[in-house]
């Protein structure tokens, strides 16, 4: 009686081991997705009081739930300053800026990507928002930033989106702004807040490349 | 003469006690059984170490499960019961996303299972036996299916088996809980019937090898990435009959006082002698 019942329990176990045979799905998931406690509105960064006038120069931002998969490093170069609301003889916009912009982008999840910045002498990693839809993506932030090329070190707050379309070749049409949300300056260096500076890359793509 | 009688009559007491005492041993002795269980399970899957997927809000799901299970007694109290079962696992959620969108989800997946449980009952009469179970239980996926359907801004509904790139193969967990067990005797076979609830937790992660390396395609979103565990759990609640598996003996103690011993019981002939 004893074999008989060992011998039963070895069918169930080889037949359950057939059974999975049927199992036909071998590449796709679906992910669960929820809701992020850090998520934050697109408006954080843009002031109200500067929409319309942001937009005009900016363009329209990607919006959506399900941004395209930007994942990897980017080259933006040349940079160009193409938009600004600060005074162009102080603030001239026909100029180059000589060094590139490095960008990483990677773990992105639900609304979130981590991202990796260098440009010049400075780098910062911080976790930043990312919406979109089809191929078109928005990465937005708020960054605090201590300057310290003065006597006395000055403080800003930031706010940087990031705009453009996911291609084969890298990032096209590819546009950033910053906009001076806070500062604290007692040398009277910085623009102040409600200003903005809109940057494209020069050639219209910022290409992808090995970090 | 008088000390005879007393030693005659003392004889016949220690006779009649005995055999009461066989006649009691021989009812209440365990025999290996063999039997069905079947019943619901209610499966969610626990989150760990995923603070955003932990604070969503399951349903409970009702799945059935049913199998084949072979009951051994090691001594008075404790019982071996090894089972071979057919159980569902999964979860179903519906939350609001933060963009908007409603966000129906469900996993069902089908396993086939070998559990190994340790009851230690208490036998309070052949009747009424409550028992502690504890056990390991491991499992092999089968099949199954995802599902996910969502409202605007990104309107979806899709629906996917489940396999090597969404759900991982094996399972391996702990489980525990308490139950009725009740020998009925119903004329000259007897039956097994047991009641149980138990709580069974996952400590494999279910993910897959290929969601972990990104390398699975995902229907829902264009990019993922996915921390921490996802650790099946479920309440059972099982009703399970069993047969056991009494050898026909000629114990004439055992039968000494069986009233029906002189009926023939089958045509091989007396039980009982």
């Amino acid at each position: 009686m004893k074999k008989k019942i060992i011998s039963i329990l070895w069918l169930l176990l080889v037949g359950s081991m057939m059974l999975t045979s049927c199992t036909k799905n071998d590449e796709s998931t679906i992910v669960l997705i929820g809701t992020e406690y850090y998520i934050d509105d697109i408006l954080s960064v843009i002031p109200d009081s500067l929409q319309t006038q942001f937009s005009a120069v900016f363009g329209s931002i990607p919006e959506g739930p399900v941004p395209p998969k930007i994942d990897g490093s980017y080259i933006m170069s040349p940079k160009n300053r193409v938009a600004s609301n600060l005074d162009e003889s102080e603030w001239p916009l026909d100029i180059n800026e000589p060094l590139p912009v490095y960008l990483r982008f990677s773990n992105q999840h639900n609304g979130i990507v981590t991202l990796d910045l260098a440009e010049a002498t400075e780098t910062n990693t911080d976790t930043v928002f990312i919406q979109g839809n089809n191929e078109n993506f928005t990465v937005y932030f708020v960054e605090d930033k201590v300057i310290e090329d003065f006597s006395v070190p000055v403080k800003m707050k930031r706010g940087i989106i990031m705009k453009g379309r996911v291609t084969d070749a890298g990032l096209a049409d590819f546009r950033y702004a910053t906009i001076v949300l806070e500062t604290e300056d007692e040398l009277n260096q910085l623009a102040n807040p409600g200003s903005y500076y809109i940057y494209k890359d020069g050639d219209g793509m910022a290409s992808r490349f090995e970090w | 003469m008088k000390r005879l009688y007393l030693f005659l009559l003392f004889l016949l007491g220690l006779g009649l006690t005995t055999e009461a005492q066989t006649y009691a041993n021989a009812q209440n002795k365990e025999y290996v059984s063999i039997g069905l269980t079947g019943g619901l399970n209610m499966p969610r899957m626990l989150y760990f170490q995923n603070t955003a997927l932990s604070k969503l809000p399951q349903n409970w799901l009702f799945t059935s499960m049913g199998g084949l299970f072979v009951e051994i007694p090691v001594g008075e109290m404790l019982i071996i019961a090894p089972e071979a079962v057919y159980v569902q696992r999964g979860l179903e959620t519906n939350y609001e996303h933060i963009s908007g969108m409603k966000v129906h989800y469900v996993m069902n997946a089908s396993y086939a299972d070998f559990r190994l449980p340790f009851e230690l009952r208490l036998p309070i009469s052949p009747f009424f036996q409550p028992y502690l179970t504890v056990g390991a239980e491991t499992g092999m996926r089968m099949f199954g299916m995802i599902h996910i359907d969502r409202t605007a801004p990104a309107e979806l509904d899709q629906t996917i088996e489940v396999g090597d790139a969404n759900l991982n193969l094996i399972h391996a967990g702990v489980f525990a809980g308490l139950g009725i067990r009740s020998r009925v005797n119903l004329g000259n076979f007897g039956l097994v019937l047991k009641l149980s609830a138990s709580y069974h937790q996952g400590l494999l992660d279910s993910y897959s090898k290929m969601e972990k390396e990104l390398s699975a395609d995902p229907m829902n979103v264009n990019a993922y990435n996915i921390s921490g565990y996802r650790l099946p759990q479920g309440i059972e609640v099982c009703l399970g009959i069993a047969v056991p598996l009494e050898p026909k003996h000629d114990d004439a103690c055992a039968s000494f006082s069986n009233n029906r011993r002189w009926v023939k019981r089958s045509n091989k002939g007396f039980y009982g002698f």
